[in-house]
């Protein structure tokens, strides 16, 4: 070739390699762009991908509660094309709790969250296409501990952080390729689950930094952000397949989206009204995932957001309004097919205990009376009454002949719970305080258990919660007329109006109400339910510790003190973590504990831990002194519920291989000893 | 400072893309052992089961202590050949009418056993107990392996619920 035709052909390569960069070099900037967009800024990044690392740790592949079962079953036969459900791939048949019978088919509920998880589904079916599943998900814990590594470095920096997370990266990945430890064939569709649940709890975190961030500052976003992803039950949550961690996702976002919708800089970069639509839409789509508490999530939301909205102009409703029935057409229509009344969400279907024997233990794990030849998404199934000749009438008169009957039944739901609280104070307390711990009727060695831990026992940060009102009411006596929160969460109000607006609202801000107010329908909702078996952390509670601690660090004297001595409380959390938990665990083996005396002294250092803890908030509020306590305290109660998330997924509650080989190796020495000890 | 530690993150990336490829059918190059290495199973071993014979009926009497005493006959399970240590096995019972499930686990070891669980109580919600009647319940055997039931057999099985402990 002459040398003229190889510098042409040399100078194409360099053209071609400089264009292939530039390529990669957009494509990250796109990736890095959305990224910021979900998570804020790049301290949302760190605490995201912190919160991910952690949550891998505890990552075990299998279901915990038995109405799983009926969720992973129903993500089967949505990604096999149909709403039915046809094989039962999970769980010993299809009678499983969760599970509906309508005209000869079963049905799973929470479609929402199953067609949430169905992109990561087929996200994992790619991967283990083209790569062993459970090195590509070492591989990917790897990556991400470099991410979270550069981030750091970013924000601190310091490169000697990106070069000892790279190091550690890379060991991590040579370590668990040493021990490899195969996923089952069959779980792809519960690991989806459990990766929607996983991204769920991280942006727990992440949205009450952002929010707390914009209320305050970086740090008291950081502290909260970190207390809500690592020291509530949403770490205990974040691997296990249920709706608890996304549902407490979607109520977070919600009031983030009304904070800005009523925020100073909320012309920027969206108007008001977009924010509006974008949280009914949040609402709406949740319907699809669980009617009742969306229901729950919208009272409130419609009544604080039309009095306090800057504009409810016929043109701002309409927007609104359209945006929150669009988001509802996914239920309504899920619902329609399902049971021709698209109003009637599966949940209000017959339980399939109640279809007939041949059909729920059937041969060969499919039901042969009820499949159909063409295996179409599930036709209508129910309605017949109504008459489904006339395509659409016959669901718009379900749907009137059904919603009288179902407000009522709504609002007696919130009146039985108001009855319970008044009638049976002991049973509010037995949720909240102190639990009766039905843990010890547990079979020992079983997989599946009845654990109940109050709200105190399993997150003592909810002590400095309840400490609030005297805080505040402390505060309040001591500089009448001032309002701490209120010139935060509403920058600076402009009129006369306003000014008299926030003094009326004493430092309740629309988003604080908001918050206020779901919480108590929630415990309306469930508590004359409670205390259910296997609730272990009062899970149908869960949003309500974010909400706790959102309300800790937003106010008053409590707020301050931590964001002082942020120090402090991650000394006393760190040393909680890293000292009680190895000694929690000698003390363990020492006097031959078994799992239910080990739940027992661990419902007992929350309770202590909480009490401390309230009382150190109401000391430090009566006499103004002795923040660092009240810091330490903090730290110790977070670092506590760290400590039952790890003892709770790396060593107690075993359910499936863990999806880290190393850490399978590591934790099956403890619990070797432990099943012997008691079985 | 600044380039060996973009440097080695970017090696790291590369390493594990490439090794995660290469675990997979397209290139195949690498394989890896499929023997788990453990530091110690609880139960490791595998397990031929012969016979189950499930009780005929269950019995369910509320004794007011939040769990209800569970009469019954023992369900009996043989095992034809149990090699490679001991087995985890779980017995349990749904009853999907009352929304309860539970079971029990037992460790046993080799090389053949005929294993008869006995179940004392089942427990539920104080307040939230079922009415009395009949309902229909599935109990099923299963095996612990790596952690999880691997399902053997199961059956339908009366359920009676009462109020007082006969």
């Amino acid at each position: 070739m002459p040398p003229a035709e190889r510098g042409v052909e040399r100078s194409g390569r360099a053209r071609t390699t400089v264009r292939a960069a530039g390529v990669v070099e957009t494509a990250r900037d796109r990736l890095d762009g959305c990224f910021l967009w979900v998570v804020g800024d790049r301290t949302g990044g760190a605490l995201f991908l912190g919160a991910l690392l952690v949550y891998a740790l505890g990552w075990q592949a299998g279901i915990v509660i038995v109405d799983t079962y009926a969720v992973a079953n129903g993500l089967v036969a949505v990604a096999d094309g149909h709403l039915f459900v046809e094989r039962v791939v999970f769980g010993p048949g299809f009678d499983t709790p969760g599970m509906h019978y309508v005209d000869g088919r079963f049905y799973a509920r929470n479609y929402g969250q199953i067609v949430a998880a169905l992109p990561l589904y087929w996200l994992l079916e790619g991967v283990d296409a083209v790569a062993e599943l459970r090195v590509a998900i070492a591989g990917l814990w790897s990556l991400c501990l470099v991410a979270f590594a550069g981030t750091l470095a970013t924000l601190r920096e310091d490169r000697r952080l990106l070069l000892a997370g790279a190091l550690a990266a890379l060991v991590a990945f040579l370590a668990n390729l040493w021990t490899p430890t195969p996923v089952p064939d069959t779980k792809t569709p519960i690991l989806a689950l459990q990766l929607l649940a996983i991204l769920s709890a991280g942006l727990c975190g992440v949205v009450t930094y952002r929010l707390l961030r914009r209320i305050r500052t970086r740090r008291v976003g950081l502290l909260g952000g970190a207390l809500v992803a690592l020291a509530t039950p949403v770490a205990f949550w974040a691997t296990i397949p249920k709706r608890h961690t996304l549902t407490t996702a979607v109520v977070l976002s919600v009031a983030y989206l009304l904070y800005r919708s009523r925020s100073a800089e909320r012309a920027a970069p969206r108007d008001p009204t977009t924010l509006r639509a974008g949280m009914y839409a949040l609402v709406g789509l949740f319907t699809w995932v669980h009617a009742p508490v969306a229901l729950t999530l919208f009272l409130p939301l419609a009544a604080i957001d039309v009095t306090s909205a800057p504009s409810n102009a016929p043109r701002d409703l309409a927007v609104v309004g359209a945006a929150f029935l669009a988001a509802l057409v996914p239920f309504f229509l899920t619902n329609y097919l399902i049971s021709g009344n698209p109003v009637q969400a599966p949940r209000l279907l017959p339980n399939a205990g109640k279809a007939p024997a041949q059909a729920v233990v059937s041969s060969g794990d499919t039901v042969s009376s009820v499949a159909t030849s063409d295996g179409a998404v599930g036709a209508p199934s129910g309605g017949t009454e109504t008459g489904p000749t006339v395509p659409f009438l016959a669901p718009l008169l379900a749907v009137v002949s059904a919603v009288g009957p179902m407000l009522d039944e709504v609002l007696g739901v919130y009146l039985e719970g108001a009855v319970t609280v008044v009638r049976e104070p002991v049973r509010l307390s037995q949720v909240t305080l102190v639990s009766r711990g039905d843990i010890p009727l547990t079979a020992p060695g079983s997989v599946e258990r009845a654990s109940n831990l109050s709200m105190l026992e399993s997150t003592p940060l909810v002590g400095a919660a309840l400490a609030l009102p005297f805080a505040l009411v402390l505060d309040r006596l001591r500089s009448p007329g001032e309002s701490r929160a209120s010139a935060t969460d509403t920058r600076g109000p402009s009129g006369t109006v306003d000014r008299v607006r926030e003094r009326v609202r004493g430092g309740l801000s629309p988003t604080d109400a908001f918050l206020l107010a779901f919480s108590t329908l929630l415990v309306l909702v469930y508590l004359p339910r409670l205390p259910l078996r296997g609730q272990i952390t009062v899970r149908y509670l869960t949003p309500l510790y974010p909400v706790a601690v959102y309300l800790v660090c937003k106010h008053g004297r409590l707020g301050d003190a931590l964001t002082d001595r942020l120090r402090t409380v991650a000394y006393a959390y760190e040393a909680t973590v890293l000292l009680g938990v190895p000694t929690f665990l000698a003390a363990l083996l020492w006097l031959q504990f078994g799992e239910p005396a080990a739940f027992d002294a661990l419902a007992g250092i929350g309770v202590v831990a909480g009490v401390a803890l309230f009382a150190g908030a109401v000391l430090v509020a009566t006499v103004e002194r002795g923040e660092g306590l009240l810091a330490g305290l903090v730290g110790v109660a977070a670092g506590t519920t760290t400590g039952f998330v790890l003892l709770s997924q790396l060593v107690f509650f075993h359910y499936g291989i863990h999806l880290l080989p190393v850490v399978q190796v590591l934790t099956e020495a403890f619990r070797t000893v432990l099943v012997r000890m008691a079985v | 400072m600044t380039d060996r530690a973009g440097l080695l993150a970017r090696a790291t990336v590369a390493f594990v893309f490439l090794v995660t490829l290469a675990s997979g059918p397209i290139l195949g190059s690498v394989s890896f052992t499929e023997e788990r290495v453990t530091a110690m199973d609880v139960a490791p071993g595998n397990a031929t089961v012969g016979e189950i014979e499930y009780p005929s009926n269950v019995t369910l009497a509320r004794d007011g202590a939040g769990r209800y005493q569970y009469s019954g006959t023992p369900i009996r399970v043989t095992f034809d050949r149990i090699t490679g240590g001991d087995v985890q096995l779980t017995y349990g019972l749904l009853v999907p009418a009352l929304n309860l499930s539970q079971s029990v686990t037992r460790i046993v070891s080799g090389p053949t056993s005929e294993e008869a669980i006995t179940v004392d109580y089942y427990s539920y919600v104080p307040g939230e107990s079922a009415t009395p009647g009949h309902y229909e319940g599935t109990a099923y055997v299963a095996l612990v392996t790596e952690g999880e039931n691997e399902l053997v057999s199961r059956a339908s099985v009366p359920v009676e619920v009462s109020n007082a402990t006969g």
